[in-house]
């Protein structure tokens, strides 16, 4: 039978390659969490102050960079919106980069040396896409500006008009002024008609509680170098890490500039190790110590406590309860955000990246120092505990640059280890006599051992 | 031999106490009413120690006959089991938490933990399974020691107080102006919002329900004390329920939490100061404060004045 005309005709079928719009309103937002996405969005923010550095041909400083700049974001189960007063988008950048899919490819060169932290070109529109359907946006350089207004609805339903099949893209800049905007300078976004989930959210105190203690982290350099962050009013304040330093005790820091990055690795001693460092043992606030990872000011990780850094499997041991106290910051800047080892969504890192595998050289020597210290510290922990805490808490402004973690010396093992059980009532009956707060076993059996010693031996 | 909490401190001799035990019947007997609850068919849950007077009170005052207490002080069995005050009292040995993975949710639960003892990471996890797992228009309430003091032993820095605190009860529920308020007056008032925090998170972990706070009160019978608590309820019952007029008890739910503070009277005092309220007409607390023969603060006066019909006459008797 030969084939009919109308199958013959259909043999050159062209599939289409376009991508879809749902894809983006629907799917790409479910990769990432609400609170990542406000993130994204200060993250542009911050952008928008380096890149206003960048336009005016002036170096990023060291320090203070941010200051005299604010971010102010607030939400409930009506709305969100997050504003600022830092550089602004320019009507040209706004025309032909910020509002497309992902990077345009012609964008790199500005990119290498904006000194950005936004490198994909999707975090606004995802946290847009995420949150709500109505949105407004004014940004202003100071000299020029537009307003955006968008209901993601109308633009999902947007086709071309000679080609119904094809999807419009474009989004529709209105009261663009490109000379002498009266517009403040700064961006606002606000987005309402929230959908059901972030409306619930945006109405939960844990949402902003937890929001605003992973700022103080994950902003802690921007914070502390300026920036003022508020959430729904409350100022976020920096969380920053302090190091022990003293006679005996004091940090590593080391500086290097490898392939275009320059590199810092701090690592010390935040607080004495835990006493007892069995599993169940409550050892305050053990959630800030590990590494840090922080990429022009941003942390990225926080806490790391994995192979990610240097814990385990190999060379160094897993991270145990033992190296708590343990703070240790592996600091990157660059101003190609491209060069830095961090991965697309800015909350890892890429462990592949040359400069973080040169990084992680000196940070294995200096865990290792910490490992083998808190290993000895048991047989000599009466005095070692001494030492440590003839220190202070200093801050990284006073840590000085140093090969090696100074740690002080453990003497030779002197001691034996008590194991033994008893009744636990009667152990929590001694641990209310011994008005221990918490009822940990080896708390208990070091106190009474303690107790005896006083009254009955002496020192 | 251990001390426990009871066998230091007589719990029916506490004004406040028993004023808060009564707001709380009033409260549940108007929801009860207005809410069509049918609250006699609800199971209790309680701490009753060996004193049992919340059992006692909710058996006389709503009917439940299903009730349960539990009971950490293992070691006297004898003793809790002696007094329970009605045969449909039962006693299960061990905490709320050890014995939460028996407990069955068959019927709508009215539950008060009354724990006698400061902030514990466990409490918020009893917290949180409990309102995953009772029916809608279950009532929870959670009472806890408020005193600052609990933080001490993190140092005398209010940094490592806050560290504690919030190891204690969750970043979630911590509010982030947390730090500022560690001290004796303010702490309280932390504590509640804490608890409604946390019943908030937790009910919001469960598609299709949601929380409404029915009481937020602080005393101090010595030791500070804060009760938290509401109703838990299906989306559907959420939208009847509220439709229910129940503004006259607002006032037990307030942001900041209601303070008892009624004064330790002597039985001559209480009726001295009996016949002068209630206040009425031109009469304010200050021409009360002027009529008293005897010296109160003025928080205790106004307390008295609002609660005089809820607080208790204590005597002394012999068998």
């Amino acid at each position: 039978m030969a084939p009919s005309k109308k199958t013959a005709a259909e043999m050159d079928v062209k599939a289409k390659g376009d991508p879809s719009k749902g894809l983006f309103i629907q799917m790409l937002t479910r990769d990432i969490s609400l609170a990542d996405c406000i993130v994204d969005l200060l993250d542009n923010s911050v952008d928008g102050i380096r890149a206003e550095y960048h336009r005016q041909k002036r170096a990023i400083p060291a320090a203070e960079a941010y200051k005299g700049f604010h971010v102010y974001v607030t939400f409930d189960e009506k709305h969100f919106s997050i504003e600022d007063n830092c550089g602004g988008i320019p009507v040209t950048v706004a025309v032909d980069y910020a509002f497309c899919f992902g990077r345009r490819d012609d964008d790199d060169r500005e990119l290498a040396t904006s000194g950005s932290i936004g490198l994909y070109g999707i975090g606004m529109k995802r946290s847009i896409f995420k949150m709500g359907k109505i949105i407004d946006l004014v940004s202003s350089t100071g000299t020029e500006s537009f307003i955006l207004p968008l209901n993601v609805e109308e633009w999902r339903k947007q086709k071309d008009p000679d080609d119904p099949e094809r999807d419009v893209w474009d989004f529709t800049l209105q009261e663009v002024e490109r000379r002498a905007t009266d517009v403040p300078k700064g961006t606002t976004l606000k987005i309402t008609d929230l959908y059901k989930d972030i409306s619930g959210e945006f109405r939960t105190p844990g949402f902003m509680n937890q929001l605003i203690l992973s700022l103080r982290r994950q902003y802690a350099f921007i914070i502390q170098n300026g920036l003022l962050l508020k959430i729904n009013g409350h100022t976020v304040t920096p969380i920053m890490p302090t190091f022990r330093i003293g006679k005996d005790l004091a940090p590593m820091r080391v500086k290097q500039t490898f392939q275009n990055v320059e590199f810092e690795v701090v690592a010390g001693m935040s607080s004495p190790p835990p006493d007892d460092d069995s599993a169940t043992s409550n050892y305050p606030d053990a959630e800030v110590y590990g590494w840090y990872v922080i990429c022009n000011d941003r942390v990225i990780v926080s806490a790391d406590k994995t192979s990610l850094t240097t814990w385990g499997p190999q060379p160094l041991p897993a991270w145990h309860n033992q190296y708590n106290g343990f703070l240790g910051l592996l600091r990157f800047t660059s101003e190609d955000p491209r060069l830095l080892p961090w991965t697309t969504t800015k909350r890892s890192v890429d462990v592949s990246s040359s400069v973080y595998k040169q990084a992680l050289i000196p940070a294995r020597v200096a865990a290792r120092q910490f490992v083998d210290y808190t290993n000895h510290r048991k047989g000599d922990v009466r005095r070692l505990k001494k030492l440590e805490s003839a220190t202070l808490s200093e801050s990284l402004s006073s840590v000085a640059p140093q090969e090696r973690m100074k740690l002080p010396k453990p003497a030779a093992k002197k001691t034996v280890r008590i194991q033994y059980d008893a009744p636990k009532a009667m152990v929590e009956a001694v641990a209310e006599a011994l008005e221990l707060d918490r009822v940990s076993a080896v708390q208990v059996g070091l106190k009474t051992f303690e107790y005896f010693v006083e009254r009955e031996i002496g020192d | 031999m251990p001390d426990f909490s009871f066998e230091k401190v007589n719990y029916s001799v506490r004004p406040n106490k028993a004023v808060e035990r009564r707001l709380l019947l009033q409260l549940l007997a108007a929801l009860d009413k207005r809410a069509d609850l049918d609250l006699a068919t609800y199971r209790y849950m309680g701490l009753g120690s060996i004193w049992f007077v919340d059992f006692a009170l909710i058996h006389r005052a709503l009917g439940i006959e299903d009730m349960l207490s539990f009971e950490a002080a293992s070691s006297r069995e004898k003793r809790v089991n002696f007094n329970i005050p009605f045969d449909c009292v039962k006693v299960k040995l061990g905490t709320y938490s050890y014995n939460f993975p028996e407990l069955t949710w068959d019927k709508r639960q009215l539950i008060w933990l009354d724990y006698d003892g400061v902030l514990n990471a466990e409490m918020f996890t009893d917290l949180a399974q409990t309102v995953s797992e009772v029916p809608s228009k279950s009532i929870m309430l959670v009472s806890v020691n408020a005193d600052p003091i609990q933080l001490r032993d993190a140092g005398n820095d209010v940094a490592a107080q806050e560290i504690k605190l919030r190891d204690t009860v969750g970043t979630a529920n911590l509010p982030s102006n947390a730090a500022g308020r560690i001290g004796r007056n303010l702490f309280p008032g932390l504590v509640g919002e804490i608890w409604n925090n946390a019943f908030v998170n937790a009910v919001a972990e469960r598609p299709g329900f949601t929380y409404r706070p029915l009481v937020n009160i602080a005393y101090a019978d010595g030791v500070p004390m804060v009760t938290c608590g509401g109703m838990i309820l299906s989306d559907e019952d959420a939208d009847a329920f509220a439709t229910v007029p129940m503004e006259d008890f607002a006032y037990l739910a307030p942001t900041s939490p209601l303070v008892l503070s009624v004064p330790h009277l002597t039985a001559r005092e209480k009726l001295h100061f009996d016949q002068l309220v209630p206040v009425r007409g031109e009469a304010t607390l200050k021409t009360v404060k002027k009529k008293l023969k005897f010296e109160l603060k003025d928080s205790e006066i106004e307390s008295y004045i609002r609660h005089y019909l809820h607080y208790p006459l204590y005597g002394e008797y012999q068998f």
